[in-house]
């Protein structure tokens, strides 16, 4: 793929992402002026679909050559490292091609590595996540989980290594080609470690602050508040009240999230992750500070939210029983590197696992 | 009457509603002006001129967390684009205020992008070193800035009719109430809620889609855009601009008004602005034992040690400090009639 095709690529996919966003407010305000409008979009939209698929069949082609040389030279190559270094690239592109066939895909990693200097926090690590599933992450402190989130939200551009993502048009994406605040519009949402909330706004305010990549209101209808962008807000604070009211957290609605209990600035962040639109959401620690009841409300509230808006969900917990319960697969890892993967009861009876968190012999 | 009453009331909860009201009273003073002081009127002129200029910085550092000391050297373009489009080209003031905001644009993009890659104290330090760049490229480029020695504009023309300073006066409510109208819109949009999340939490806020360059860099603009407005009433209503009266001193006068009267709030920022620009000249100077000239700097000891207490006891400036005692104000009636009720 060369530059020219990855940078008009990702402008028809942000323009793409950006009609999207206005087709859907007009589809929820059906006027006749609204619909003459939607119908100008969606002709936009079929043209940049199709001009997408065009450069993805040219890229198609030239991904199939550089395989087909990457074999060759692998072959042929004396050097060692460089040969090790081909078979990591052809193994990344066979990966994608063969995740464009598989319907159940969400997201991958394929040989991660992020280093910090000398460190690598994560080393060579691969995982599938399988769509509508809960994917657990664990493993001692310092094992690099949560660097491999910020990998996955673009925090941190991976040192090598790809992160690939089915969108919602059954794309497969590289998400190191976006930038941290593109990744929200892709269905990717995340929760921090340490509640990052916006302390100098109300609960409600916040969880508009979590709808912000849906407002499609330019800078001159925000200064005059046009009649547009004051539908959008009355939609989203309609949107945020559902919202709040379905995780219980009504009595603080108007509130400063600061100073209020643990367990409720979670589920605030939990409710800001769900105003985005998300598709796949990723929980950093979402228990930790919660005491055993809250654990449990937190164990039922991430189920429900996983039937209710069809999510796929990957998080990192310390809290065992919690991780044992929801998740359908969990990756184990220590030191950077991956010790094993599997169901909770395979997990379980791992020898590696078991040396890691219990000590050897 | 009672019924209209309630209404004005109800309707005077709306922030719009009231800086309406604020530009009614304040059209009062160009009517009223003949029979007021001199002084007293430049103050109050003042106060409003800076307020544009302040109610921009606010956005900037209350909403923004950023903290330029460039501000002085936008009022001065905005000086030398007045006197170019009033004397030079002669052009409608209309028509000078729009010129203003183009080159307010591009200068605001120009600084924005040179220096807002980085934060806190360094940003100040680098607007800083921008202004007075700026400043010895007014003394030098005297074409528009008369150099050393100033410039001096003749009057607004509008409709064909040489305005005098009350009725320039007039044109400066109306921008004070648009300012402040397009603040607050600006405030409870989208737009605003981007820039707090930003100066709380930048990490929440690059996760939830807010491109931190983008939001901080259109901040830096508007700010920029106010600053230069009030250049452009600055040198309607006073008519002389020199390029080094806009020195540091100017821009840590309006950083003081907007953190002494509160940084997030409208009227807040207004009453340090007040505090700051127009007490001195209004309050201080017609209290007889003020006015002797053996005290003359007094007024200047009393205004810095206001400055002083505020900071130290509100940090969240005059506004906070107002919203506490409407707070205690409820709070004791509430008890009061909680008392009664026992009874």
């Amino acid at each position: 793929m060369n530059k020219l095709q990855k940078m008009s690529l990702s402008y028809y996919n942000q323009r793409l992402i950006k009609l999207e966003k206005k087709a859907n407010f007009y589809q929820l305000n059906l006027t006749d002026k609204n619909k003459l409008k939607l119908n100008k979009i969606k002709a936009q939209i079929m043209g940049i679909e199709q001009k997408i698929s065009e450069i993805n069949l040219v890229v198609n082609q030239s991904v199939q050559a550089k395989i087909a040389s990457l074999k060759s030279s692998i072959e042929h190559e004396q050097d060692l490292n460089l040969k090790e270094v081909h078979k990591q690239e052809l193994d990344t592109l066979e990966t994608k091609e063969a995740l464009l066939n598989d319907p159940k895909h969400v997201l991958s990693l394929s040989h991660l590595t992020m280093k910090f200097g000398g460190l690598k926090a994560v080393d060579d690590l691969s995982f599938v996540v399988n769509k509508g599933e809960i994917f657990g992450l664990i493993g001692p402190n310092g094992a690099g989980k949560t660097t491999v989130f910020n990998c996955i939200t673009q925090f941190y551009k991976p040192t090598s290594g790809e992160v690939f993502y089915t969108d919602r048009h059954n794309d497969i994406l590289k998400l190191t080609d976006y930038k941290v605040h593109n990744i929200i519009d892709l269905g990717i949402a995340r929760t921090f470690q340490n509640v990052e909330l916006v302390w100098e706004l109300s609960v409600l305010d916040n969880l508009l602050v979590g709808g912000h990549s849906l407002f499609t209101a330019g800078f001159f209808s925000q200064l005059f508040h046009l009649p547009k962008l004051k539908k959008e807000e009355a939609m989203l604070r309609q949107k945020a009240s559902e919202i709040i009211d379905s995780l219980g957290l009504t009595p603080y609605k108007y509130m400063i999230p600061y100073g209020l209990p643990y367990g409720i600035l979670k589920k605030i962040e939990l409710a800001r992750v769900l105003m985005t639109n998300p598709s796949l959401i990723i929980l950093d620690e979402p228990a930790a500070g919660l005491n055993d009841s809250e654990t449990k409300e937190l164990a039922k509230t991430i189920k429900d939210i996983k039937n209710k808006y069809n999510l796929t969900i990957i998080l990192v917990e310390h809290d065992m029983e919690l991780v044992m319960e929801i998740c359908d697969r969990i990756c184990a890892m220590s030191f950077g590197q991956k010790l094993a993967i599997g169901t909770p009861s395979e997990i379980q009876s791992n020898k590696d696992v078991q040396t890691a968190y219990l000590g050897g012999e | 009457m009672k019924k209209i009453m309630n209404t004005i009331k109800l309707k005077l909860k709306n922030p719009l509603y009231q800086f309406i009201l604020f530009g009614f009273l304040m059209i009062l003073l160009p009517l009223l002006s003949p029979f007021l002081s001199v002084t007293t009127v430049d103050a109050l002129a003042k106060t409003l001129i800076y307020f544009v200029v302040a109610l921009g910085f606010s956005l900037l550092i209350g909403y923004g967390g950023l903290a330029s000391l460039g501000t002085s050297s936008f009022i001065a373009i905005g000086t030398f684009v007045a006197y170019a489009g009033i004397n030079e080209f002669e052009i409608p003031f209309l028509v000078t205020i729009l010129l203003g905001v183009v080159i307010a644009m591009l200068v605001g993009l120009i600084f924005g992008i040179v220096s807002l890659r980085i934060e806190g104290m360094y940003l100040a330090i680098v607007t800083l070193g921008l202004s007075e760049i700026m400043i010895e490229l007014f003394k030098n480029f005297d074409r528009f800035t008369g150099g050393v020695s100033g410039t001096t504009s003749r009057a607004i023309q509008m409709f064909g009719l040489a305005l005098t300073s009350s009725e320039t006066l007039f044109i400066i409510v109306i921008a004070v109430v648009i300012a402040m109208i397009l603040t607050y819109n600006l405030i409870n949009s989208p737009f605003g809620r981007a820039l707090l999340s930003i100066k709380n939490n930048d990490s929440a806020a690059q996760a939830m889609g807010i491109s931190i360059i983008k939001y901080r860099l259109i901040a830096f603009i508007v700010s920029t855009v106010y600053a230069v407005t009030g250049g452009i009433l600055y040198m309607g209503y006073i008519r002389f601009s020199m390029g080094s009266t806009w020195g540091l001193a100017i821009s840590l006068n309006i950083l003081a008004a907007v953190v002494v009267g509160g940084a997030k709030s409208i009227w807040g920022v207004l009453l340090g602005t007040f505090m700051i620009f127009g007490m001195d000249l209004i309050l201080f100077k017609n209290i007889p034992f003020l006015a002797d000239s053996k005290f003359a700097n007094l007024s200047f000891v009393i205004s810095g040690l206001l400055i002083i207490l505020v900071t130290m006891f509100y940090p969240n400036g005059l506004a906070g400090l107002i919203n506490e005692v409407k707070y205690k104000i409820k709070k004791m009636r509430l008890n009061k009639k909680a008392a009664k009720d026992h009874e």
